[in-house]
């Protein structure tokens, strides 16, 4: 019975930390030391899992550049890294991840637990295709579906992007190209209205001051011109509290440089070396 | 049949007399004389009754003539139901046969110019408490109008240049002048708002607070025109007389001008009285709401008591004019002066003015930044 207890905790333990080493596991890749697609979450069915696999591997060989979906319910599991972004960077390295030399890739991690998610790309071929508005759009399709549990929904939506993006880019035309960030188009977005606000102001302004005085009769609904001078009698009034309500919002910080996703989710972008992206909640 | 009209000759010439908006008296325009509207009711009390009786004699004569030496079994056809609506008068100083609406209660010969009063239509339980004699002239109307015309450039320049006037007419139109006391009763919830904000959060609080107010507040005099004829939004936008002027009636201030009887009475009217007193006191009360950011009336019990009702003749000066099949209507006060009507708009000048606005907010932005 002792011996049968040890070595169940001994197989236990074993499996603990080799499981997340399993689920990882090296697939038919000629570089990648991952599945396209793993998901250590169980956010999928085996068949779903299968299909997003089958698209993903796909995509990857046609294009030359691995496309990866990792589901995971905690990321400190499998990286020593605390910082989400740091972790996909490292796990990134650690698993050899991307394909070819330059180790060309992108990847969608979700960590459950703390609903995180993160888009992470590498290589100079990973910024041509994908540019920052490129990577909006990316976000934008799929945190939606992130943000109702659809999983495979977002996984299969990120898969849609990816495909358009490297279509067009293999196509010369990639994605977004020239337009800049995000940002820059919300800024341009606003520049353009700002830009024409003055005159459609003016212009209104104007319609309204010239064709006012052509309308000049109209039904009379009040009677303040027929009071009696000193008439208003307030016989009673009184003021008494009900209620309080109280309604937060969160303030947006320092180390969030960039607020995006559509209406409440965090994004921060990052880059370091050839590895660029975003990290945010959803 | 023809029925008893007045009118009011010069003693001096037998010209017709009509009321003068300046000088406030009757005024002749033939050999200048003006007199007191007293000394013409003297004079006109004793020579009433033999002009009216001349007139039913001579007419009495044209009747049989035309009866002896026309067939006249065929001229015209019964008025049928129309006949309701009409009136028909003598003038007494042409003898002109008058055809009035039956709510007509002064009004000029179309042949002589003379004017005259139809003093049946305002006598008895219709006649008038009140009248404000006219203070503004027939030039002063034509002049207000083309001040009304004049610094609106999306005018159709046609529309000011080629406009003639079809009509201008000083008509005393009746009107219902209610007065009231409202209560009110009302409650509101009104909200305080303060902000803080903490190193992660912006906490906004709210405080609600039930506000009941109640009082009251009188109403003199709410005029409500009672000719069905007239727009209430032209009636309406003329608004206010100054009550200061008001004056007893007397038939004396009508010639010159037009004058019509009621043809909606007063129950009718009191409903329109009624929804404007009601309105202002909610917003007198309301006011008295202070202190708050948001104040949103969430009940209230709103009681007219009715007071006395005065029939009164406002003054009004109505132009009209049509131009391109459409009739263009505007109403003075014949008080004070305030001029109003809608007038049509030039589209095309009205979108360059924008487009130009636009095109010059835009490129004064485009200068500051690029």
């Amino acid at each position: 019975m002792q011996f049968k207890r040890i070595f169940g905790l001994a197989l236990a333990a074993m499996l603990f930390f080799l499981l997340p080493v399993t689920a990882f596991a090296t697939q038919d890749d000629s570089s990648a030391q991952l599945a396209y697609v793993t998901d250590t979450a169980n956010l999928l069915t085996d068949d779903q899992q299968m299909a997003l696999e089958t698209r993903a591997e796909e995509l990857s060989r046609e294009y030359e550049f691995s496309i990866y979906i990792i589901a995971v319910t905690n990321y400190r599991n499998y990286s020593h890294e605390t910082d989400f972004w740091d972790a996909n960077v490292d796990i990134y390295k650690t698993y050899d991840l991307g394909w070819g030399s330059d180790k060309a890739g992108a990847s969608l991690m979700v960590s459950t637990d703390e609903r995180d998610f993160c888009l992470h790309f590498n290589s100079d071929r990973a910024d041509y295709v994908f540019s920052e508005a490129g990577r909006d759009a990316i976000e934008d399709r799929i945190i939606s579906y992130l943000r109702e549990n659809d999983y495979y929904g977002a996984f299969n939506e990120y898969l849609n992007a990816c495909q358009e993006y490297l279509e067009a880019a293999a196509n010369g035309t990639p994605v977004a190209a020239g337009q800049g960030s995000r940002n820059d188009a919300q800024q341009k977005r606003g520049f353009s209205l700002l830009f024409f606000l003055p005159g459609i102001f003016l212009a209104g302004v104007t319609a309204v001051v010239l064709a006012a005085p052509m309308r000049s009769a109209g039904v009379k609904s009040q009677a303040d011109d027929y009071t009696v001078p000193g008439s208003m009698r307030l016989t009673r009034q009184s003021d008494h509290f009900l209620r309080r309500t109280v309604s937060r919002r969160p303030r947006q910080t320092e180390n969030r440089p960039s607020q995006g996703g559509g209406g409440g989710s965090f994004t921060t972008s990052h880059s370091s070396g050839s590895h660029s992206g975003r990290t945010g909640k959803y | 049949m023809p029925s008893e009209v007045i009118n009011y000759k010069c003693p001096a010439c037998t010209g017709p007399l009509h009321f003068g908006s300046t000088s406030g008296k009757l005024e002749c325009d033939y050999c200048g004389s003006s007199y007191t509207l007293e000394e013409i009711e003297a004079l006109q009390s004793t020579k009433a009754a033999d002009a009216e009786k001349a007139f039913e004699e001579a007419e009495k004569q044209i009747q049989g003539d035309a009866n002896e030496s026309w067939d006249v079994s065929q001229a015209g056809s019964d008025w049928g139901a129309d006949a309701e609506k009409l009136r028909a008068y003598s003038c007494p100083q042409c003898g002109a046969e008058l055809l009035c609406e039956e709510t007509t209660a002064a009004t000029s010969c179309p042949y002589c110019g003379n004017p005259t009063v139809i003093p049946g239509q305002l006598s008895g339980a219709k006649k008038p408490d009140y009248i404000i004699p006219f203070a503004k002239t027939r030039e002063d109307a034509v002049a207000a109008l083309k001040r009304h015309y004049s610094h609106k450039p999306i005018l159709p320049k046609a529309f000011a240049d080629e406009n003639h006037l079809q009509e201008v007419k000083g008509i005393y139109v009746p009107f219902w002048l209610f007065d009231a006391k409202v209560d009110a009763d009302m409650r509101f919830d009104a909200t305080r708002t303060h902000s803080h904000t903490t190193s992660t959060e912006i906490i906004t609080e709210t405080d609600h607070f039930l506000v009941h107010r109640q009082g009251s507040l009188e109403f003199e005099k709410i005029p409500v025109d009672g000719a069905s004829k007239m727009p209430d939004s032209h009636m309406d936008a003329i608004e206010p007389y100054h009550y200061e002027e008001l004056k007893p009636f007397q038939l004396s201030y009508l010639p010159g001008f037009f004058a019509d009887k009621y043809d909606v009475s007063r129950e009718e009217s009191m409903k329109r009285a009624r929804l404007r007193c009601e309105r202002s006191t909610e917003n007198a009360i309301r006011n008295t709401v202070v202190g708050y950011e948001g104040c949103i009336p969430t009940g209230k019990r709103i009681q007219v008591h009715p007071g006395a009702v005065k029939y009164a003749l406002l003054p009004v000066w109505l132009l009209s004019t049509q131009w391109k099949g459409k009739n263009y209507l505007f109403a003075m006060n014949g008080q004070t002066g305030r001029l109003i009507g809608d007038l049509p708009i030039d589209t095309r000048r009205l979108l360059a003015f924008v487009g130009g606005a636009f095109a010059i907010g835009t490129a004064l932005l485009g200068w500051l930044f690029l």
